[in-house]
């Protein structure tokens, strides 16, 4: 393989109300103890790329406490295998932000130029899934190609977002066309995850600058004739998380043994943070059915069809069902939450009701008592 | 060259546990797991981190694999400062040969060139096999505020176990004025917990004279300690009045887990505010089914449960069928439990698998007639009598 390095972007406009109060989506928590940008940084790493940046925004407090050293991931501090690249300026100064900015990689050209990379991979922050990064890698070498973007064939039932990216491409998998926005007539749509040589990129990084026009996916768009672009089917798991209810909708996916088998194969963990928690513990008058369970809760209710988070408590008599629960949150005695997200630190009094729908869950902010 | 360290503490860790069976046939008795998630040497650690002991010298002998590697640089228990940390010190050879530890006062005099190189005022010896939280600060705070030589810390025991231990007897101001190493009759039911300061200066001269006494053992509680006492320095026995648990048999170690389920347990692994560390692994979420039954239960990350569970332990990693059925037991790391089996009061140790349809153990057994499944051939079926 040739030497490869890996970028997590980030976007600092995907709102998903409540929960990016205090952070931006790439920390989000995810699936009882993960955070979203566990999933693009497992992957590459287990692709053994050992040189990622990592774009922050203007909330990137939890995301480098999240990413501490890299340790957890194996990224060595001594040999600076993890950066935190400054990201989201355009974004402050009120400028609609693009899918991949080359404004935000300007401003971090020597990430790019210290290092003797060939290829570099730009994955999206908002994916759930368990991709072999080196399989696109030796796809994209054996195409000799100078970008591979991985696309998903659309089906039917597919949910089709105003943002996505229509791929069209021949039998050889050679990009005939993208189309931003009105894609539904194309074949396949981008999932945010592309191999681009690096001389390439920084050719595009140059340009940018004196185009202002900063989009790369917007100019690869344009030179699909010039440039050998191919695409990379991808037909395993995958969640792209854009909304409350997409990250409702993928977080109970996880109540199905078949994509937790998927998500978080042994052959290819998934790294995250780790703290020291002692085993949950389940009181004698707990009922819990169908639910994932992080360690160091203490549940005394009732739980069904919910993700409990790190060092929650569910208190006697109280039913919850449907329902995300982020870390360290306190639910009191005979307290009824159904289809409700609670955020961190969130403490929910005796005898509290709240309801959602699995369409529309109820979001609490981190840290509120009710 | 390092800062001079007030206080070191030596580990012993190098134990067989014999007497554990099974579960010591491929670790040393430190690194047994207990209560889910944990190892023996976890409570030692995490006591050392909580105290402000930040040099700990960890002396292994007998199947060190495991320990060594789980221990690695002793970061799990934020004990790897940069003029400090964990050193893991097995057996070595120098110019006049070498030779395996005889004895617990052997390792550490086969060890005086680390501790010279820290250079200390004081030694706390430890045991890396107990079941407890303590502030050590607390203990070298008496040692130094009695002015002692040795300072030893004491536990009141039932007068039927007192023999299986060293026993002291005190005067009122708790200075030792009598010890006996496993006296046939007890003549006091102060027990010596294994844990000792000594001031650095008065053990090393003694090291030296036991290590040239060829009738010695070669044992803290055999001859070290004795000697000192007839010769009159000053001992004094440090009143310890928390949870301790020394689990040297299959019986004593199931109790001590079944506890942990007692929501009264005073050892209290729940609370927050002392924390009891270990190196965790990198494991998804427990997963339990839609037909998943469970209670009063300690249940560990990368479980998928989906039969019925009720006052048991669970460690990292197990699968339970569906229509199995979990009562009074503990399963280790691993262990598989096909569907419609069947498990009362029974240890099930690492990665064994109970078949399907297979039914362990009998109801209500009790600790005495626990069934250890373990897939070291020799002792699957042995019990804890």
């Amino acid at each position: 393989m040739k030497k490869t390095i890996g970028i997590i972007l980030n976007n600092p406009d995907l709102s998903l109300g409540e929960l990016t109060y205090v952070r931006s989506a790439i920390t989000l928590p995810f699936g009882g103890r993960y955070r979203l940008v566990d999933f693009a940084l497992s992957n590459l790493v287990n692709s053994k790329i050992r040189k990622i940046g990592v774009f922050a925004s203007n909330k990137y407090r939890s995301l480098i406490d999240h990413l501490g050293t890299g340790q957890e991931w194996s990224l060595s501090r001594k040999s600076q295998d993890l950066m935190i690249l400054q990201g989201g300026i355009p974004s402050y100064l009120g400028r609609s932000h693009c899918a991949v900015n080359l404004e935000d990689f300007h401003d971090n050209m020597g990430f790019f130029t210290h290092s003797s990379s060939e290829n570099v991979v730009i994955c999206a922050s908002n994916l759930v899934c368990n991709l072999d990064v080196s399989k696109i890698l030796e796809y994209h070498e054996s195409k000799d190609a100078d970008v591979t973007l991985v696309t998903q064939k659309r089906l039917g039932h597919m949910e089709s977002l105003p943002d996505d990216v229509g791929v069209e491409a021949d039998e050889s998998g050679r990009v005939l066309s993208l189309s931003m926005g009105n894609s539904k007539n194309l074949g396949r749509i981008y999932l945010s995850v592309m191999v681009i040589r690096t001389s390439l990129l920084l050719r595009a990084i140059q340009q940018a600058m004196t185009t202002h026009s900063y989009d790369l996916v917007d100019i690869l768009a344009r030179l699909t004739k010039s440039l050998q672009v191919y695409s990379y089917d991808y037909a395993g798991y995958i969640r792209r998380i854009y909304s409350l209810q997409s990250y409702y909708q993928a977080s109970m996916d996880l109540l199905n043994p078949s994509v937790v088998q998927r998500l978080f194969m042994s052959e290819r963990d998934i790294f995250t943070k780790i703290k020291d928690n002692p085993p949950t513990q389940y009181g004698p008058s707990a009922q819990v059915t169908n639910s994932f369970i992080a360690s160091g809760c203490d549940i005394e209710g009732e739980v069904n069809s919910s993700i409990l988070f790190r060092e929650s408590d569910v208190g006697p008599g109280s039913v919850v069902k449907g329902c995300i629960i982020m870390e360290s949150c306190q639910i009191g005695r005979d307290v009824i939450l159904e289809n409700v997200i609670l955020d961190r630190s969130v403490t929910i009094s005796d005898q509290v009701v709240l309801q959602g729908t699995p369409g529309n869950p109820v979001a609490v902010r981190k840290g509120t008592s009710i | 060259m390092t800062r001079k360290k007030e206080c070191i503490a030596m580990l012993l860790a190098g134990g067989q546990g014999s007497r554990l069976g099974g579960l010591t046939m491929n670790v040393a008795k430190p690194a047994v797991l207990f209560g889910g998630k944990y190892r023996l040497i976890d409570f030692t650690l995490s006591n050392c981190f909580y105290s402000g002991i930040d040099v700990v010298g960890v002396l292994t002998q007998y199947k060190p694999l495991i320990l060594n590697t789980y221990i690695g640089t002793g970061a799990a228990w934020a004990l790897d400062s940069q003029d400090g940390g964990v050193s893991i010190l097995p057996p070595y050879q120098s110019r006049e040969g070498g030779k395996w530890y005889e004895g617990t006062a052997d390792a550490v005099y086969q060890n005086i060139e680390f501790i010279d190189f820290q250079d200390p005022e004081y030694v706390l010896i430890l045991s890396g096999d107990h079941i407890y939280k303590m502030d050590y600060a607390q203990m070298l705070a008496f040692h130094k505020r009695t002015g002692a030589d040795v300072t030893i810390s004491g536990y009141t025991v039932p007068w039927e176990e007192a023999s299986r231990f060293g026993l002291m007897i005190t005067d009122e101001n708790q200075k030792i004025t009598r010890f006996e190493e496993k006296p046939k009759n007890p003549m006091s039911n102060l027990a010596s917990m294994g844990i000792y300061i000594f001031t650095w200066k008065v053990l090393r001269e003694a090291l030296l004279r036991d290590h040239d006494d060829e009738a010695s053992q070669k044992d803290f509680g055999g001859n070290i300690l004795p000697t000192l006492l007839a010769e009159g320095k000053n001992m004094y026995a440090y009143p310890f009045n928390g949870y301790w648990k020394d689990v040297g048999t299959i019986p004593s170690y199931y109790e001590a887990n079944m506890e942990l389920l007692d929501p009264d347990c005073p050892l209290q692994l729940q609370d927050r505010t002392i924390p009891v560390y270990s190196n965790s692994e990198n494991t998804k979420p427990q997963y339990l089914g839609p037909e998943a039954h469970i209670s009063t239960s300690l249940v560990c990350d990368g479980c998928t449960i989906l039969g019925d569970v009720h006052h048991s332990i669970i460690s990292n990693d197990v699968f339970i069928g569906r229509g199995a059925k979990i009562r009074d037991s503990i399963l280790m790391h691993g262990a598989v439990i096909e569907d419609g089996a069947e498990v009362y009061d029974a240890i099930i140790d690492e990665k064994y698998v109970v078949e399907r349809g297979r039914v362990v153990g009998r109801p209500h057994a009790g600790a005495k007639e626990i069934t250890v499944l373990s897939n070291n051939d020799t002792l699957t079926g042995l019990t804890g009598k």
